[in-house]
């Protein structure tokens, strides 16, 4: 082999890409030939200066500055709505392509939409929903209005949904969902302790149906023919003047509302409403201070540091262990005088629990009352029986704390839990009233007469 | 698991955006580490790269073969450094680009400026490679594939861009030595 041969090879063999009879001439030759070999020596430093160079570089800053910078100028030239170009410009990229033809009539109707409300209006229903779908960072409230039950406030950012709740039962709590892998992840912030699972357990993942419901809603209707886009014109709504629109998303009985304030950042709000007086089938979705774009911190979508993993069972029995605590004392103290009750089996515990669930009690009386006109709503069918409430009884189960998710959660991880309190005194911090263990758990959490709990690690 | 660049051209001629936004995420350390090169300067590289890919992604419906996607993106990189370089007057003298080097890596240590401005002055076929393998962290294969060419000629390549880099880096490396004496 001589030096020509070797230097065309000598990037392979470095890769470790040559048969085993080239490999060994080009070693051989290095062997003899110095310099060759010391040609090879500084390919090798070359090698580590452009590993090192591209392993010192962080590009993930400027990755998103560039994604933030074109859906920027994307929504900007948008809203200039400059028709002609825009369709004309899109159009010759659409055309090439017979497949994505449908696509070019859903982009020409957005344009012409845009076009035609221009002329009545300075703002119109395309200009105000297009972020809605085109946003990459999307932040807004979720709040069952009728209900009052829950207000989550959702960021959506890159392929990631993060909710967190202002209300009970998640108070304190945060999801992260990962659209992509589908898995979820879970923030406690009051115990500082996280943990990952599938996001279609639990039904927990409901919030990135709500975006697509919208998203899908929206994509109807401006793809539909503009006369089914009723506009509203400004009205009073919650005290506030605002521009609103209304149509049907394609689902009969449902009407979307969009209000928007043009001179705020906020896109006010979205509803979804379908009126089936049936509570089944009757809902409404409301996302409110709908913000487009706006910069994200990216940990918020992360586990912070000193925060602990565990399953995910264990993970909700700790969280709601705390209101179950706090509903203990009252349970033992008005209604058993002050010491926990004789009760011989598990069910017979649990039901005395889903009691207080379906109602949220707080005071004695109501407690007295519900554990004696409420015995009908037993396990197993816990939520079909809250499905069979009107919806009074929901908005009156709403507004109030709910301290036994615990045991509903006991149940449907099928946890373990003995109940030893009979004849113990509220308040006596040596005798065990009753344990339970998460199946992912080694230990058990053993909860005492006065409350406090401990971890025990026995059998 | 990753798709090719055709895949996310033909989803946002679909009209999702965001999936531009993985071809940001395959390319922006080959394009920088190129422009850093060609423009002396970290800052300047990346605010040409940042407009390559807004550019790119308005200019997408001209892109007549997307498998080229990485030539053609390679190519409005290229342009913008020119328009870049003659819009802030900048010279590629040896003595300027020497003393851009000086201060701008001795305060950031980061980007390595001898090396970039080599990459940056390969022949097209041999940047190409380069870029893929530290930038892009392709195998050879995969290198090849991309490319459409042979694996031999892939590992030709990047031998003879070995030696190309050498020779530019000493030659930096006199300019150097010989300024400071």
């Amino acid at each position: 082999m001589n030096c020509t041969e070797c230097k065309d090879l000598l990037g392979a063999y470095i890769e470790d890409l040559l048969e085993v009879s080239h490999k060994k001439n080009v070693a051989d030759h290095l062997g003899q030939c110095p310099i060759c070999s010391g040609e090879a020596e500084a390919v090798r430093k070359i090698q580590i200066r452009l590993i090192d160079d591209n392993r010192g570089a962080d590009q993930s800053p400027l990755k998103d500055e560039i994604m933030n910078q074109i859906l920027r100028e994307q929504n900007s030239r948008l809203r200039t709505a400059d028709t002609t170009s825009f369709v004309s410009r899109l159009g010759s990229a659409f055309i090439k392509r017979s497949i994505i033809m449908i696509a070019a009539v859903v982009v020409i109707l957005i344009a012409v939409v845009i076009g035609l409300n221009s002329i009545q209006d300075n703002i119109t229903f395309a200009e105000i929903v297009l972020p809605v779908l085109n946003a990459r960072t999307l932040e807004y409230d979720d709040m069952n209005k009728d209900w009052q039950i829950v207000v989550a406030h959702t960021i959506v950012f890159d392929r990631k949904i993060r909710i967190s709740f202002s209300e009970v039962p998640f108070k304190d709590m945060s999801y992260v969902i990962d659209i992509d892998s589908s898995q979820l992840l879970g923030l406690d912030h009051i115990h500082k302790t996280s943990t990952i699972t599938d996001a279609d357990i639990a039904g927990i993942a409901r919030e990135d149906e709500i975006l697509r419901t919208v998203r899908s809603a929206i994509q109807t209707a401006l793809e539909g023919p503009k006369s089914a886009i009723v506009e509203l014109g400004w009205q009073t709504v919650d005290g506030q003047d605002l521009l609103g629109f209304r149509f049907n998303p394609g689902n009969e009985g449902e009407e979307v509302f969009v209000w928007d304030d043009p001179s705020t950042e906020f896109l006010e709000r979205i509803s979804i409403i379908n009126g089936d007086p049936d509570p089944n089938q009757g809902y409404t979705l409301n996302l409110m201070n709908i913000r487009f774009d706006v910069p994200v911190d990216a940990s918020l979508v992360e586990v912070p540091p000193d925060y602990r993993m565990m399953h995910f069972r264990e993970f909700m029995l700790r969280y709601f262990e705390e209101n179950l605590l706090k509903y203990l004392k009252p349970w033992a103290e008005y209604l058993y005088d002050g010491v926990f009750p004789e009760i011989t089996s598990r069910d017979e515990f649990l039901s005395q629990f889903l009691v207080g669930y379906r109602l949220g009690v707080s005071t004695p009386e109501e407690i007295k009352e519900l554990v004696i006109s409420g015995a009908s709503l037993s396990l197993p069918g816990l939520f079909d029986e809250y499905d069979k409430l009107n919806l009074d009884e929901r908005k009156k189960l709403s507004g109030t704390p709910i301290p036994t998710m615990f045991f509903y959660y006991i149940n449907l991880f099928e946890a373990e839990l003995e109940y030893s309190g009979g004849g113990v005194p509220l308040g006596d911090g040596n005798s065990e009233v009753f344990r339970y263990r998460s199946p992912d758990s080694d230990s058990w959490r053993v909860i005492y007469g006065d409350l406090h709990v401990e971890n025990d690690p026995s059998k | 698991m990753s798709k090719s660049d055709r895949h996310y051209i033909e989803r946002c001629l679909d009209g999702h955006p965001n999936d531009f936004g993985y071809l940001v995420d395959r390319y922006t350390s080959m394009i920088v580490a190129n422009l850093t090169g060609k423009l002396g300067n970290k800052d300047h590289g990346e605010e040409a790269a940042q407009e390559t890919f807004v550019r790119a992604y308005f200019n997408i419906n001209k892109l007549k073969k997307p498998d080229s996607f990485y030539a053609w993106l390679l190519g409005i990189a290229d342009r913008i450094a020119k328009e870049q370089r003659r819009k802030r007057q900048i010279q590629l003298k040896q003595e300027e680009l020497s003393s851009i080097r000086e201060t701008g890596t001795a305060i950031e240590q980061k980007p390595d400026m001898d090396l970039r401005r080599a990459i940056s002055m390969l022949p097209d076929a041999y940047r190409k490679v380069i870029l893929l393998k530290y930038y892009g962290e392709r195998s050879c294969s995969q290198i090849a594939e991309q490319l459409e060419i042979s694996l031999f000629t892939a590992t030709k390549r990047l031998s003879r861009a070995y030696v190309l880099l050498r020779q530019s880096l000493k030659l930096f490396q006199g300019g150097k030595s010989g300024g400071a004496r």
